[in-house]
């Protein structure tokens, strides 16, 4: 895999795969160059701000370690920072700490090198230039680490690194070994700034993004319960609870997850919500809805409520008159019908751009759908080739006859009935490469029959066996 | 009663004054596009034809009408609902027909057990049940524009339920019934048959829709139309004019 960007002299490689750098490609190598070098690998357009979405999501998720996460504060932003003070301990000391992050990193497929210093110039010096993977810098050792390696890792700009290099200045050890009075007079300011941060010398500000505080209510009971009227009492109150949380700090809920424990086991169900809801007795309904398809069964001991996704509320002006078809009551619907038959239940549609009659929609739960249009929109592109209104699942066997080899058919026997064919339009070819899984091959046909009822079949051309896919109901 | 509840009301029936009564409606100028299908009302529409396929109606043109009629109505703020139990929707079908997908909930109610929709409309009781739930949920909605459900089985009381929730929230509730339904009672307020007829074109297709039942009345009028099956353009057949002006307009 390659990812490229557009640079003033044409379409330049930012990044690739090992199997793509085994191949010869290189950074900045032009794409033509490297399409010669790897011709049937992926080739995508590099996008900056995904990476650092990716980025973000990753750093949620270092939670787990410390409280304490953010970006490293360069552009583009490459590398977590982790203010692991006080936590090290938990995991019992910084080495074995960095070998679990690291583990559980792999465990995901990703590679990652990790650092610990008393300095984050230090830390991002020795992970991106020590070329080990898991290093732990003791206190007080940071310049006897940094002094070995590069002026780059000083994380400077290239104009400052570029006359370093002129000056023969290669080792962060001889700068430190100039006087600091002439590296200030001599040099751009920034270079005394980043020995400084990598040194100690001066703090460097990180904006370390806080978790928001969870919004969650909690009740155990003093005796394992089983009585499902008073479980659903309990966990009315503290879905109540959980809104006027919510209601508080103006925010509203767009999924609430209910956890019934006992001992070791748990029991979680979960509501989603079209739009974000601040109310006890909207999240209560629905989550009434759902609780009715859950057995309780064992006893439980405990029950907890959480507000999972938060979302700030919508204001909407209210109207003495509401219209009909507004978007929040068609929201409540949906809501209520996902809560009690689930998202696999209800269905967004959507057409797909691919000629495979089976693959051409794809049903998205309707309950993912934040935005609900108000304004008809009746512009949808229209498919090319006529289509019936019902297609089977499974495209049922029939039993057919073509008067001509591969012509159209002239009758077909389906549910014990003969089905005498007056008129039929087609062929419409439709194959799939042979690259695809299931590769079809089939010769469509709308069918009109003597009492002037229309079908779709189809032959496959590999076997010769008619298909009856749809019908115009 | 509190001030909220009077407001609750009288918004209800404000909204309800608009509202045609069923014995107003003309079968013709809904299917032309003349007036819109009125709101508060459950209409059946009876597959009906003969030969193989009568039974459930397979290939009679009875949802390819219905989705005319209620692409109409898309023009009204709202969402249309399918209960669809045998997951026989086809999405690409619907919007040839120009339904808007993105204002389209489909709703499928598991019917795991049951693996040969194609061959027999039994639904599994529980799924049975969940359908008529989420049925009357959607139509008691005043978010919804309409409903379209085919319902094999449908008893007096259940009929009445879905009467009152259309009633009551001013949506319509559009369904497809067999052949089989048309000697029993109903609480709609339109029972409609739908025959197929001889075709013109490979485009167009000609069907003819008998109003069987009117709340408050007996058999109505007959109306022949012709329907692209391309675009899902309906026009009402005049029994004067050239039968071949809609292949031509079509370009067929």
């Amino acid at each position: 895999m390659v990812l490229f960007h557009e640079a003033r002299n044409g379409l330049r490689v930012v990044a690739c795969s090992r199997s793509a750098m085994a191949a010869g490609v290189r950074r900045d190598m032009p794409l033509a160059e490297a399409r010669t070098l790897v011709g049937d690998g992926r080739f995508d357009q590099h996008d900056p701000s995904a990476d650092c979405e990716a980025l973000h999501e990753l750093g949620e998720w270092c939670r787990r370690y410390t409280p304490s996460v953010a970006l490293e504060p360069m552009t583009p932003a490459e590398s977590l920072v982790l203010d692991t003070t006080g936590c090290d301990h938990l995991h019992g000391g910084e080495g074995p700490m960095l070998v679990r992050i690291l583990d559980e990193f792999s465990g995901q497929g990703l590679s990652a090198r990790a650092a610990v210093a008393d300095t984050l110039g230090a830390a991002w010096a020795v992970v991106h230039f020590s070329g080990e993977t898991a290093v732990v810098v003791g206190s007080g050792e940071s310049i006897d680490v940094l002094s070995p390696l590069p002026v780059e890792s000083l994380r400077l700009p290239s104009e400052i690194v570029g006359t370093l290099r002129e000056l023969d200045l290669r080792t962060v050890g001889q700068l430190l070994a100039l006087p600091r009075d002439s590296l200030r007079s001599r040099f751009d300011p920034l270079l005394l700034k980043r020995i400084d941060q990598a040194t100690g010398r001066v703090p460097e500000a990180v904006a370390f993004e806080h978790a928001p505080q969870p919004i969650v209510a909690m009740w155990e009971f003093e005796h394992p319960v089983s009585e499902r009227a008073w479980i659903c009492v309990m966990l009315q109150r503290l879905v109540d609870d959980v809104a006027s949380q919510l209601a508080e700090r103006f925010l509203g809920t767009v999924a609430l997850e209910c956890r019934l424990l006992h001992r070791q086991q748990c029991r979680a169900v979960t509501v989603g919500l079209v739009r974000p809801t601040a109310s006890g007795a909207h999240l209560w309904a629905l989550l009434e809805l759902k609780l009715e398809r859950v057995p309780f069964g064992d006893e439980v001991s405990r029950l907890q409520v959480e507000a999972t996704v938060l979302q700030p509320l919508r204001e909407r002006q209210t109207t003495l008159i509401d219209s009909p078809g507004s978007p929040d009551e068609a929201a409540d619907l949906i809501e209520r019908l996902t809560s009690r038959l689930g998202e696999a239940t209800v269905l967004r549609p959507e057409c797909v751009d691919d000629h495979q009659p089976e693959r051409a929609f794809r049903m998205r739960p309707a309950i993912r759908d934040r935005l609900i249009l108000t304004a008809p929109d009746l512009s949808a592109v229209r498919p090319p080739h006529v289509r019936p209104p019902s297609v089977w699942r499974e495209p049922c066997r029939v039993v057919a006859v073509s008067m001509v080899p591969d012509g159209p058919p002239v009758r077909f026997r389906w549910q014990g009935c003969d089905h005498q064919i007056v008129r039929s339009w087609g062929p419409e070819r439709i194959e799939t490469g042979w690259w695809r899984e299931g590769q079809i091959l089939r010769d469509y046909y709308r069918v009109e029959t003597a009492q002037w009822r229309r079908f779709w079949l189809f032959r496959d051309r590999s076997t010769g066996e008619w298909f009856l896919q749809g019908s115009f109901d | 009663m509190s001030k909220r509840h009077q407001l609750r009301e009288l918004r209800r029936r404000l909204q309800q004054t608009g509202t045609a009564a069923p014995s107003n409606c003309h079968l013709g100028a809904i299917l032309a596009g003349r007036q819109p299908l009125p709101a508060g009302t459950v209409f059946e529409w009876v597959a009906g034809g003969t030969g193989g396929g009568a039974e459930n109606g397979r290939g009679g043109g009875t949802v390819q009408l219905v989705l005319s009629v209620v692409r109409r109505l898309m023009r009204e703020p709202g969402e249309l609902v399918i209960v669809d139990p045998n997951r026989e929707c086809y999405p690409p079908g619907l919007s040839q027909a120009g339904i808007d997908l993105t204002r389209t909930v489909v709703i499928r109610p598991d019917t795991a057990s049951n693996t040969a929709s194609n061959t027999t409309s039994s639904i599994p009781a529980n799924a049975a049940a969940d359908m008529l739930w989420a049925l009357e949920q959607t139509l008691r909605s005043r978010g919804v524009i309409a409903a379209v459900c085919r319902l094999d089985r449908l008893d007096a009381v259940a009929s009445r339920r879905l009467q009152l929730a259309v009633e009551r929230s001013g949506s319509r509730a559009l369904l497809i019934r067999p052949a089989a339904c048309r000697p029993l009672p109903t609480w709609a307020d339109v029972r409609i048959l739908v025959t197929p007829l001889p075709s013109l074109t490979a485009q167009v297709r000609r069907l003819r829709a008998d109003v069987l039942h009117r709340r408050g009345q007996g058999p109505g009028e007959t109306v022949e139309v012709e329907l692209c099956d391309a675009t899902g353009d309906v026009r009402v057949v005049s029994q004067l004019a050239d039968p071949t002006c809609l292949p031509a307009a079509v370009g067929a």
